[in-house]
């Protein structure tokens, strides 16, 4: 046992040590209170069912420079106000700051009377009609898109749909190549049968979801983030970015089972995607039919989207104008770590500005 | 609804957690007012409110995967977190004995390596059927023993132990679910065969999957030892239980994330949902029929016009684009007193 180093004094100051710091953090704990769900000021301009579409204000006052108002598109999953966690961290006002005039579609939560929504209600339906919304508003044409993760993938097959009505698009972490080797939830779901299990559960929850992101990492997700967390309790403001982190990693929407359906089946089992099989309100989604600038950032060590799944958009979009950000950081830090406010959103703005 | 939920957790949580601070408070003044060379009796007063926190803590975090069926994950996963309070627990009663470090670390591994090798050892045993769901497995039970009672010796199941229940091994009901249903309740029958089937068929599957689990286990402790035995050239010698921790959750997880991907592992997987969505789908279906026999709306029906109501909302939804395309080609030549006339009466739809 040559890589060991301990004494029995050492064991017994960091013993000491941790739970003086869990006594302490029992105080931090209690003083997080209430965690908020975005924290930019927003108004609603348009709702549907329990979709709502949110125009947010940059608190400081500034005024858009960008005239094309940019819609972002979260993923079904999870909670769209991890673009917008805390002051400090918040991809919104980055853009915001950047000039650009945001909206944002808040998908809901969807109970068991939306079981039957699918991606045609989703993509054909929700988002053309937000679009429609804002174009109304601003009498305008078309709109800037930003698709994050599975709302990346929603915003390709709508712009290969309606490219009339898509100014520029960007893809957030947004996997295209379900099927690269490194892709731990494509080879889980290959031998699940998908139909059976949306049959049975109607829509699937956000708990089983969530257990099914814990087990990617099990033993780091479920213990050691836990015992890490001691560490930082004699901190308050690690604290409380801990607990805003962990409510939203936890604030998961139940999945519309049909929608959930034909985004597993065909998107991770068929891989239909990047053949152009994927079918939307009966009609093919073709990627070459995206002849917009598009922007494709993706993240270095996403464990849920690998730059490998990102990465062939370029292969199979129609444009000539195809740009790249890679980011170093994971599937969230690419929104809420401080390189990521730094870097992502001003480069957003910047790409757009040249382009709107 | 999920926020009132977590809330309710939260309070019961630090409900919980100020009485164990109250425990905690009292057993360190004890601890610090005394000798600390006295561990093994300071230690338990140490280590009990840890693993008190941490179990609290982490029944707060896997509150969504109550019950058996979640045990088996929860047994490898959600269990670390105890996994780092039984090894401080462990090196710190030692601090006391004067053991040496190799001694100390070896019987730590040695506890890890005795509980997979029982999760593995448990798995690869014919499971009792009363374990798990007792109401069903009892009125089973109940079943087997009428069934049990009807058999003549020399049928091949003459080893039924009814104080035991029906071992998977020799389980009566096995045969009795083969036999089709008659008369009157046949397709009762059939369902109730069906369900039993299902629901063995998933113990049988999760059985499997936990013993893949436990050979990850297994594997993850043998890395573990090699790394302290022979580390690698470079390499930084751990100096805090919390780095000895660090190192067992970093060969876990390279020990899981390879087998995660292997061919052995999807399918263990996809067997194990698969199991469990067929159970499951047969119990909702008795359910619904318990529910139709008092008179209550079932899951299928309300199902049905959920999906009749989507239905009929995308052709709304059509019609109402396909009047304003209409509209809008007719417009521009309809003269102005004739388009007064040939508009036709809508109603007004607020948009939504």
């Amino acid at each position: 046992m040559i890589a060991l180093q301990l004494t029995p004094e050492k064991i017994f100051k960091e013993v000491t040590a941790f739970n003086t710091k869990l006594a302490e953090g029992i105080v931090a704990l209690r003083a997080v209170g209430d965690l908020p769900s975005g924290v930019t000021p927003k108004e609603e301009v348009y709702s549907e069912d329990k979709v709502k579409l949110y125009h947010y204000k940059n608190p400081t006052g500034k005024k858009p420079t960008n005239k094309t108002p940019l819609l972002i598109s979260y993923a079904l999953v999870n909670r769209p106000y991890m673009a917008d966690l805390q002051e400090n961290r918040s991809m919104i006002r980055g853009l915001l700051d950047a000039g650009q005039d945001v909206y944002l579609i808040d998908w809901g939560y969807p109970d068991r009377s939306d079981r039957f929504l699918t991606l045609d209600d989703y993509i054909n339906g929700y988002l053309d009609r937000c679009i429609d919304a804002i174009c109304a508003r601003h009498g305008i044409d078309a709109v800037n898109l930003l698709g994050i993760c599975q709302g990346g993938a929603f915003s390709l097959c709508y712009t290969a749909l309606h490219p009339e009505k898509i100014e520029n698009l960007v893809t957030m972490v947004t996997p295209v190549d379900f099927q690269t080797g490194d892709n731990m939830l494509a080879h889980w779901i290959r031998n699940v049968d998908v139909d059976l299990l949306v049959d049975t559960l109607g829509n699937v929850s956000g708990d089983l979801m969530n257990w099914t992101f814990l087990n990617m990492k099990p033993y780091r997700m479920m213990g050691q983030k836990y015992i890490d967390m001691v560490e930082i309790l004699d901190n308050p403001q690690q604290v409380n970015n801990f607990m805003h982190m962990e409510k939203w990693i936890f604030d998961s929407p139940d999945q519309a089972g049909e929608a959930y359906r034909q985004f597993i089946n065909d998107f991770y089992k068929y891989n239909k995607l990047i053949a152009g099989e994927v079918e939307i309100g009966g009609r093919k989604v073709n990627l070459k039919d995206i002849k917009v600038p598009v922007l494709n950032i993706y993240a270095q060590d996403d464990h849920l989207v690998p730059p490998s799944a990102s990465k062939p958009l370029k292969k199979y979009v129609g444009t000539k104008d195809y740009t790249e950000l890679s980011f170093k950081g994971g599937h969230i830090g690419i929104y809420v770590s401080s390189s990521a406010q730094r870097e992502v959103p001003p480069s957003i703005g910047k790409w757009l500005n040249k382009r709107s | 609804m999920a926020n009132a939920k977590s809330t309710q957790q939260d309070n019961d949580w630090f409900g919980s957690q100020q009485k164990y601070w109250d425990t905690w408070f009292e057993a360190q003044r004890k601890a610090f007012g005394e000798q600390w060379q006295a561990p093994s009796s300071a230690a338990s007063g140490f280590q009990a409110p840890w693993a008190d926190f941490f179990k609290e803590w982490q029944n707060v975090v896997s509150s969504g995967q109550q019950g058996k069926d979640t045990d088996a994950f929860q047994q490898y996963f959600v269990k670390t977190g105890a996994t780092f309070m039984d090894m401080m627990e462990k090196f710190y009663q030692a601090t006391g004995q004067a053991k040496p470090l190799d001694q100390m670390a070896q019987e730590w591994v040695d506890q890890l390596q005795t509980y997979y090798a029982n999760i593995l050892k448990t798995a690869s045993q014919p499971f009792d059927v009363s374990e798990g769901h007792q109401s069903f497995a009892h009125s089973m039970n109940k079943a087997s023993q009428v069934w049990a009672s009807l058999l003549q010796p020399g049928d091949g199941i003459g080893k039924y132990d009814a104080k035991k229940g029906p071992f998977f091994s020799f389980d009566p009901l096995h045969a009795y679910t083969l036999m089709p249903g008659l008369g009157y309740t046949r397709e009762k029958q059939e369902d109730l065969n069906k369900l039993y089937k299902c629901w063995i068929e998933y113990r049988r599957k999760a059985s499997a999957y936990d013993a893949g689990m436990a050979t990850v286990g297994m594997e993850a402790v043998k890395k573990f030892q090699e790394c302290l035995a022979k580390p690698p050239q470079g390499h930084e010698p751990i100096t805090s239980l919390k780095g000895v921790y660090t190192k067992w959750v970093d060969c876990c997880e390279e020990i899981y994330a390879k087998y995660a991907m292997s061919e052995e592992y999807t399918k263990l997987y996809g067997e194990s949902v698969n199991a469990l969505m067929a159970f499951k789908k047969q119990q909702n279906k008795m359910t619904d029929d318990l529910m139709e026999q008092l008179n209550m709306p079932t899951r299928q029906e309300i199902d049905s016009l959920h999906e009749r109501f989507h239905t009929l909302r995308r052709d709304n939804i059509q019609l109402k684009k396909d009047i304003a395309e209409l509209k809008a080609v007719k417009k521009p030549k309809a003269p102005v007193s004739a388009k007064k006339a040939a508009k036709p009466k809508m109603k007004k739809g607020k948009k939504k």
